[in-house]
């Protein structure tokens, strides 16, 4: 067990908040708009005319006239019987009376939800005092209130009898004696124990436990094309506990959230940053991997959820307010999903937002977070001290193999790096300009100096992330509203940078009358963002090299470009009469880089109803985002300032000027515009009718649906631009481009030659469109029989691919039995609910536009030495390519038990995908090394499992756990290469996908220790030891499976505890069954460590990341014996077949075992009694406060967090520097 | 009030059925993405050999490493990729198992290029029938120049008493990257399918050098004549190589010049600069490179101002003369042994393709071969042509009353004095183990330690054919590799 402690650094310069412009003017924009709606709100008016009708039915014509929503058991009113109302044009209250006057339920409402709650009327009859047999003891259990208690379990102290009370709360004992002790237990009552005392008629009165069971019954799912009650449908659902994802604050992100809360939903923080939600790859698997539902199920296609946001797909959720959201649910199966067609084999995360209720007055929420994340682990890397690198280095370095003309020479600027100070002093050593005392004296100084302390002050700062939303909602009874506004100041870790958001979300519906509404979201979000010229240093950098020196000045570290030595520097200075030095804290102010987006997201929707039953739903959304993103350098900068010195003449003789081709005043200016469009029309007839008093229940849905997609970005770049005066330079770029500048001062090629190559503009573009046919059929019988069915298919317009490949049908069919509702379940008291479910279906996953083709695809290649444009291919065409298919199987099962204390889901599936979309080895000689195209077969076999407990349940205390648990089983059963993986070095270093094996498996090399030269040795299959590196081909039995990267287990415990008026939640997130490789040493070899040469690049830091080597090579190696006591190997100069180092890197030794369970939140909270509430007149108003992400355990031992342990992503063994651990969160909620 | 009801629901009716089949019209789907485009028109293949992926290629640094003018320093030697190390050692395996070869891939993507557009052009639309010829003519002249590398490196050097029974390299005239069963047929099949791309592409093509970028006809003669001259036929080769140089003599395209290194290495000139002594002549950029003839170039290694793991041998360097123009592209300043060693400067990205100075070599060699030795329209005219412009007029001379073989052996030292490090001598190498009068050559590869002692590594003959690497025989089950 490895404990370990996160501390985070409030407050070292938090910044006050400047933006109050902006957000004024956004706050009198929705002011005036939600005023507006003010004079809307209007008294309810119900009217209703139904006849033997289920209650359900009632409610929900109550829910469409009213904007309420109701929240019941729905057994519950099933027992309740059909009713018959008549009313017209009355109230909430009266229509409710109406409803419930014979029935055994009573009705409360909480904020605009009614529930629905059993009440046993206090009608019960005097106890009947009619002689009975004296053995008989006839009762009743009540509770305070007098309301009848159901499920009581009434037994005899000391005695055998035991009875349960029945629905009225009535007992019958029929043989106790008279003076025996009774008692009286149940879930929801605190024990109380009764003598008799001859009596043979009493009333019991007990006290209860708050139960808050009720209020979590998710009564109904949101498919995104329609709203059906749950036990209506057989497909995986599952929905988050919104108070949990409300109240994390980790990010801006919703999805992240979601961690933890849905069986089956997996976050992958590997290689990420859990604290703002976003992934730092922005490609590839890294950033397909990061949200998953049930397991990997492609390869190359696209293997994240599909996102639905109020029935439109969006592709990113960072403009979507957290706050907005009222209801999440994940899609898992193929019942859930197949009705979002070749787009959902990964399941559907489907979001609604919040919308105002009829008849209501307006209601103001504010609610407030800060999130303080403190200062990141910057030395999280394992490095040596300044002490151990400075003897390290001393160790390895080797001026005979590394010669000072080799080192030292400029060759171009595009290559090479400059010499770092403690090598400089060992050259100067070497060659003899100074002494060994003198070289040691200086070496010893170096050794002392740690600059810890500067990268912190200079580089780092708090990071925070601040989200305030105010909100409005409310309603009369043609129109209601909701809108909210909220600001977003997300404060990253790198000192002048700002990120600001502002959205605006108002959602109206409107009621023209009984058959026709409309709604409209209109939401907007704006984006601000500012960069300064930072530099990304952390402790791999050289650790004694300081920013700025003891006197205060800037240190000059050109030598980290391709400026090799001072006297290279100041030939360079002389004959371009430019100044070449560099420091990064001079280089903060001397650029920067703005960004403005604006997201517009507007739906609008159509409800008709046509003809009983029969509705026309029409659902229209526009999305538009365009982002500006500028970048300015002036120039004093150093990008300027070299690039210039790069294309300057010489002069000739040293007296004369040179010649410079690019402006000598004005800076470099950039503009980069990205431009999205997206549109969606979807026109829908659905049926919903009830047949036979509710016998029958037959839902029905036919629709089609139209998107288009479309982006633009185009990049252009001037040069000798002024900011003020708005001007820029010309330049003569074909000249520089074609010739070239001769005799360049830095050349950037060979030959003294110059050529510049960057494009000055650039414009791509993206369109898809889709046209897709569904239709999707529901039926109960009894309620207690359902059958579902679904079918759609999907048109596009993916270029190059084959018409013939396209016609892809996805459908599914699925059953549920509520065999708890059959009579002969009835009898079963601890019994609540119970419900079977199978479904099965196919999904398909298409290949992304583009990626892969039956056709070649060729675009653009610009050669500047070519006679005029070209074209090159982009995609390789395969003409057998097909879309990925896969075969679902959900089992699952619902249950209630123990009076609803116990209540959960069990889900079994298997997913069996074929044709996996992959990039596939194809033939080396044949034009290619790979192509995507279909892959081979995979296997997703798992259980879910979701189950909570009520633990304690008291008036002012209550304990509720839940525990989410999935497990995943992937195999890749089938492997279809056109390029058989023969030989062991192929399948430890670039393999992931292998027949038989979990997809991102890894294999190692089976390591055999050290030899005793310290070379790393594995073992073969015969058993022997190996350690060549000759290019003999290796039989691959000689690897060693070691797992996969991918969490087998994963979930989470959650708490949640009230007292009073406090509450306590926590979230403990776990992953386990995985594995990863340790990042160890790879400088082996060389006779000098890494050198780092920066590039610069407009708007990207540079980065100083390399100088630095890791702490393992103090315990490498050194003597004969050493062998037994270290794994890593010698450090040698030279590189010789003698060895491979990869064995060791790549060994079993270095695969660690990658299981952890975190804190992820405790959450804190308390709200103000009623009594101090009224006296401040609002309605509610909480606090809380959150710590988060807490390492509780590891199964690692050599302390890594596997968040941040970059694993096999492209075969890289790396970690990644931890953010937002032990961040602390406060906020505040506040209801008017 | 019902009647306007039920007209509003046919309204309805019509307003959703108008939306429905709106939307599936078939133009809604067929839109083309702009930035890419499926190629069907005759200039979309024209375009084709405008890419920038036709240019750049990675055999040099593996023809240098083999080349015997190369020696080797340790202990730099020690520090270099494995590959590099095992090739210089003329060890049988070089490759290792999991590496894909870059040599191999890079010509296999462009050869993929040459032939779509080989196959597909002449059905393509919109351009006329001479057109569709040209474009095909200079994919096949580009077929037949990768085909040159391939034979060059993977099979052996062509005996024409046993090329019908050796192994030859596998014949792909298909775009399709799903084959993976490529056989290696005959090396006779190889050079028969080289000379036959080559002939019939040659009518086709424009005697006039438009742009170097671009395959012409005296492209095509030049290559024609490269792989006679593999194959020995000396007499085939020698009026390929006049019509040539007739066709570039001619010319009235980009200018095609030697470059005079009497001019051209002084202040002003295209090979100056002003670090010449440190980091070699410049090389103009290939569209200005006025001795290419088709802009291929390629990055190596070993060349450049830092190098020193492996340079020119003494025995290769006692070749140039003093005087020798060309002997400005080495120094020898830090490198204290062996003695009598040069390290090439420069150009450390070299003009590949087809440039001026070999196809002059090649026609004092067919001359020389053909017995014309001094005079007019002899192989002492083509050297002098060269040499004058390498050296003053008065150091180019060559020695007089050489013996037909002398004179031969004259030009193959030339080739090695215009084209050390370049790769060429490689190509020589091998056509001259099958040579009767050189076949009794024995190469050798010497790896110099600092304390004066070396070890050799002697070239075997099975070795100037190197192995298949191993991801291409797993590639291509049932593809022999060589011995």
């Amino acid at each position: 067990m490895h404990l370990k402690a996160n501390y985070c650094y409030p407050s070292k310069h938090w910044k006050v908040f400047t933006k109050t412009l902006s957000l004024m003017k956004f706050m009198a924009i929705f002011i005036f708009i939600a005023g507006l709606h003010v004079s809307a709100k209007a008294n309810t008016q119900i009217t209703l005319s139904e006849h033997n009708v289920q209650l359900q039915k009632v409610f929900q014509q109550i829910q469409l006239q009213t904007g309420y929503d109701f929240r019941y058991n729905v057994e519950l009113l099933q027992q309740a019987g059909t009713i018959s109302i008549d009313v017209k044009n009355v109230s909430l209250e009266k229509a409710m009376e109406q409803c419930l006057k014979d029935k055994l339920l009573s009705y409360s409402v909480v904020q605009k939800t009614i529930v629905i709650k059993p009440i046993e009327t206090n009608s019960f009859k005097p106890v009947n005092r009619l002689s009975l047999p004296p053995s008989e003891i006839k009762g009743k259990v009540v509770d305070e209130k007098g309301v009848a208690m159901v499920g009581v379990t009434v037994s005899v102290k000391g005695g055998k009898e035991v009875t349960i009370t029945n629905e009225k709360g009535e007992f019958r004992l029929t043989n106790t004696d008279q003076n025996a002790t009774l008692l009286f237990t149940a879930i929801n009552i605190e024990p109380f124990e009764l003598n008799v005392n001859g009596r043979t008629s009493i009333i019991v009165n007990v006290k209860t436990k708050i139960t808050i069971v009720d209020e979590v019954i998710i009564n109904s799912v949101n498919t995104g094309y329609q709203t059906i009650s749950k036990e209506r449908s057989a497909g995986a659902f599952a929905k988050p506990n919104l108070e949990i994802l409300q109240d994390r604050a980790s990010s801006v992100n919703i999805l992240p959230r979601l961690e933890g809360l849905i069986p089956g939903f997996t976050v992958n923080f590997a290689q990420g940053n859990p604290a703002n939600g976003t992934n730092r790859l922005t490609s590839g698997e890294g950033k397909s991997n990061q949200f998953i539902i049930r397991g990997i199920g492609s390869v190359q296609a696209e293997r994240a959820p599909l996102y639905v946001v109020n029935g439109i797909i969006l592709d990113d959720l960072n403009s979507l307010n957290a706050n907005d959201v009222e209801d999440v649910t994940v899609l898992k199966d193929a019942t859930a999903s197949s009705i979002w067609g070749s787009r959902a084999a990964n399941g559907v995360v489907i979001i609604t937002t919040k919308k105002g209720s009829r008849n209501q007055k307006i209601k103001v929420q504010y609610d407030a977070f800060y999130n303080m994340m403190g200062v990141p682990d910057y030395n999280y890397f394992p490095r040596m001290s300044s002490a151990e690198f400075i003897k390290t280095a001393r160790e390895v370095f080797d001026p005979v193999v590394n010669t000072w003309p080799n080192v030292s020479t400029f060759t171009t600027a595009t290559s090479g790096a400059g010499l770092p100070p403690h090598e400089m002093i060992l050259y100067n050593q070497f060659r003899g300009l100074i002494s060994a005392t003198r070289a040691n004296a200086q070496l010893d100084s170096l050794s002392a100096i740690n600059n810890n302390q500067q990268m912190g002050d200079y580089f780092y700062r708090n990071q925070s992330l601040l989200n305030q939303t105010i909100s409005l909602s409310g309603g009369g009874n043609a129109h209601s509203f909701y809108g909210s506004f909220s600001y977003i100041n997300n404060q990253s870790y790198t000192p002048g940078e700002q990120n600001n958001q502002y959205t605006l979300n108002l959602r109206q519906d409107f009621r023209l009358n009984n058959r026709v509404n409309f709604y409209l979201i209109t939401d907007l979000s704006n984006n601000i963002t500012s960069t300064k010229r930072s530099i990304s240093v952390d402790n791999r950098f050289l650790p004694y090299q300081l920013f700025k020196d003891g006197n205060g000045r800037n240190t000059d570290l050109s030598y980290l470009s391709y400026i090799t030595t001072d006297s290279v520097k100041n030939a360079f200075e002389s004959q371009s009469q430019i100044n070449l030095n560099y420091s990064p804290i001079d280089e903060f102010d001397r650029g920067q880089t703005n960004s403005n987006g604006l997201n517009a997201r507007i739906t609008a929707g159509v409800s008709l109803k046509l003809y009983k039953g029969v509705k026309f739903e029409g659902t229209y959304g526009y999305t538009r985002g365009a982002n500006k993103t500028t970048n300015f350098d002036n120039e004093n900068s150093f990008l300027v300032r070299n690039q210039l010195v790069q294309f300057t003449q010489a002069p000739v003789a040293p007296s004369t000027t040179p010649t410079y081709f690019f402006p000598r005043t004005g800076g470099q200016f950039s503009t980069n515009d990205l431009l999205q469009k997206r549109w969606t029309i979807r026109n829908q007839l659905s049926f919903d009718t009830s047949l036979n008093k509710g016998k029958h229940q037959i839902i029905f849905l036919l629709g089609q649906e139209a998107q288009e997609n479309f982006s633009n970005t185009s990049n252009s770049i001037t040069r000798g631009f002024d900011p003020l005066l708005l001007t820029y330079q010309n330049i003569d770029y074909n000249l520089l481009s074609v010739t070239g500048v001769t005799n360049a001062v830095a050349a950037t090629g060979s030959g003294k030659i110059s050529r510049f190559t960057s494009p000055i503009f650039s414009i791509s573009e993206n369109l898809t469109r889709v046209t897709s046919y569904y239709s999707n059929i529901g039926y109960t019988l009894n309620s207690k029989y359902t059958l579902n069915g679904s079918w759609r298919i999907d048109e596009s317009n993916l270029f190059g691919v084959d018409k013939s490949a396209q016609k892809k049908p996805v459908w599914s069919v699925g059953t549920k039995w509520a065999i708890g509702n059959e009579a002969f379940m009835k009898n079963i008291e601890w019994l609540n609910y119970l419900a079977l479910r199978a479904t099965y279906g196919i999904t398909g996953n298409a290949p992304s536009p583009g990626s892969a083709t039956s056709f070649d695809v060729l675009t653009s290649a610009n050669s500047t030495f070519a006679p005029g444009p070209g074209l090159r291919i982009l995609t390789y065409a395969n003409k057998a390519l097909t879309w990925e298919r896969t075969e679902n199987l959900n089992l699952g099962i619902d249950f209630k038990f123990l009076n609803r204390r116990i209540y959960g889901s069990l889900d079994y599936y298997e997913r069996k995908t074929t044709d996996l979309i992959g990039q596939v080895p194809v033939n080396l000689i044949a034009g290619a090394s790979s192509i995507v195209g279909n892959f081979g077969d995979m296997d997703n076999k798992g259980i879910e499992l979701s189950l909570s407990s009520l633990n304690i349940s008291s008036k002012n205390f209550s304990w509720t756990t839940t525990l989410n648990l999935s497990h995943n089983v992937n195999t890749i059963t089938k492997l279809r290469q056109i390029t058989p993986i023969s030989d062991l070095q192929r399948l430890v270093q670039q393999t992931k996908y292998y027949e038989g094996y979990p997809a991102l498996s890894i294999f190692a090399y089976n390591w055999a220790g050290l030899d005793n030269l310290g070379d790393p040795q594995i073992f073969l299959p015969d058993g022997s030891k190996y350690k060549s590196a000759s290019a003999t081909a290796l039989s691959i039995d000689g690897a060693r499976s070691m797992g996969t990267f991918q969490p087998i287990w994963n979930g989470a415990l959650l708490n949640f505890i009230t007292f009073k008026n406090f509450s306590l939640s926590s979230s403990i997130i776990f992953n386990m069954g995985h594995v990863g490789r340790r990042d160890v040493t790879q400088e082996l070899n060389g006779g000098r460590f890494n050198t780092n040469r920066l590039t610069f690049s407009q708007g990207n830091y540079p980065q100083l990341q390399v100088g630095n080597v890791h702490s393992d090579l103090l315990s490498r190696w050194k003597k004969q014996g050493d062998e037994l006591i270290t794994d890593v190997p010698v450090y040698l100069t030279t590189n010789t077949n003698r060895r491979n180092i990869a064995y060791y890197y790549f060994g079993s030794n270095n695969v660690y075992n990658a299981s952890y369970a975190k804190l992820r939140d405790i959450t804190f909270s308390y709200g103000l009694p009623q009594s101090v509430l009224r006296k401040l007149r609002i309605n509610e108003m909480r606090f809380r406060i959150q710590s988060s992400n807490l390492m509780l355990w590891r199964a690692n031992t050599y302390d890594l967090d596997p968040e941040f342990q970059i694993t096999d992503i492209n075969y890289t063994i790396d970690r990644t520097m931890p953010v937002g651990q032990g961040a602390v969160t406060i906020g505040l909620n506040v209801k008017f | 009030m019902k009647a306007v009801l039920k007209n509003k629901k046919y309204l309805l009716v019509v307003l959703i059925a108008s939306i429905l089949l709106g939307a599936c019209k078939k133009s809604f789907l067929e839109v083309t993405p702009r930035g890419r485009l499926i190629a069907t028109k005759t200039n979309d293949y024209n375009l084709m050999l405008n890419s920038t992926d036709l240019i750049n290629y990675a055999i040099a640094p593996v023809y240098t490493a083999l080349g015997d003018e190369v020696i080797s320093l340790d202990p730099v030697f020690g520090t270099r990729p494995a590959k590099d190390q095992r090739l210089f050692r003329y060890e049988d395996n070089i490759y290792d198992p999991a590496v894909e070869p870059s040599e191999i891939t890079t010509l296999a993507r462009v050869l993929y290029v040459y032939n779509k557009i080989i196959n597909e052009v002449m059905d393509s639309e919109g351009g006329t029938v001479a057109e569709k010829t040209g474009i095909l003519a200079e994919a096949l002249t580009g077929r037949a120049w990768i085909y040159l590398h391939f034979t060059n490196l993977f099979t052996k050097p062509y005996n024409p008493t046993t090329a019908s029974s050796d192994l030859g390299f596998p014949i792909i005239t298909l775009a399709d990257v799903t084959i993976s069963n490529y056989k290696r047929g005959s090396l006779k099949e190889v050079y028969d399918f080289m000379i036959n791309d080559l002939t019939s592409a040659m009518p086709n093509l424009s005697p006039n050098i438009s742009s170097r970028f671009r395959a012409s006809r005296p492209l095509a003669q030049a290559l024609l004549a490269k792989v006679y001259l593999a194959m020995g036929r000396f007499s085939d080769a020698l009026p390929v190589l006049d019509g040539a140089i007739n066709n570039i003599t001619a010319n009235t395209g980009v200018p095609m010049r030697l470059y005079d290194l009497n001019v051209e290495l002084l202040l002003g000139g295209a090979l100056f600069n002003t670090s010449m002594s440190v980091i070699g002549p410049s090389l103009p950029t290939l569209p200005n490179n006025t001795e290419s003839l088709y802009s291929r170039q390629e990055s190596n290694s070993y060349n450049g101002s830092t190098n020193n793991f492996s340079v020119l041998s003494p025995a290769a360097a006692t070749l140039y003369a003093a005087t020798d123009l060309r002997r400005r592209y080495y120094n020898n300043t830090s490198l204290t042994y062996p003695a009598g060693c040069l390290r090439r400067l420069s150009p450390t990205i070299q003009s590949a393709g087809m440039n001026l100075p070999e196809i002059y070599l090649m026609r004092a060699e067919c001359r020389a071969r053909a017995n014309s030795l001094y005079g007019s329209g002899s192989a002492a005219q083509d050297l002098l042509f060269l040499r004058q412009r390498r050296m003053t007029l008065a150091n180019a001379t060559i020695p007089t009353l050489l013996t037909q073989n002398q004179m031969i052996n004259y030009v193959i030292e030339e080739r090695l004095r215009e084209a050390a490090f370049t790769g060429l001598r490689w190509f020589d190498m091998r056509r001259l183990s099958v040579d009767p009068l050189f076949s009794s050559r024995t190469y050798t590869h010497t790896l110099h330690y600092a304390n004066g002692s070396t070890v050799n590594y002697p070239l075997r003959p099975e070795r100037l054919t190197l192995r298949i690497p191993p991801r291409i025989l797993a590639d291509n089950p049932g593809m022999e590799d060589n011995k």
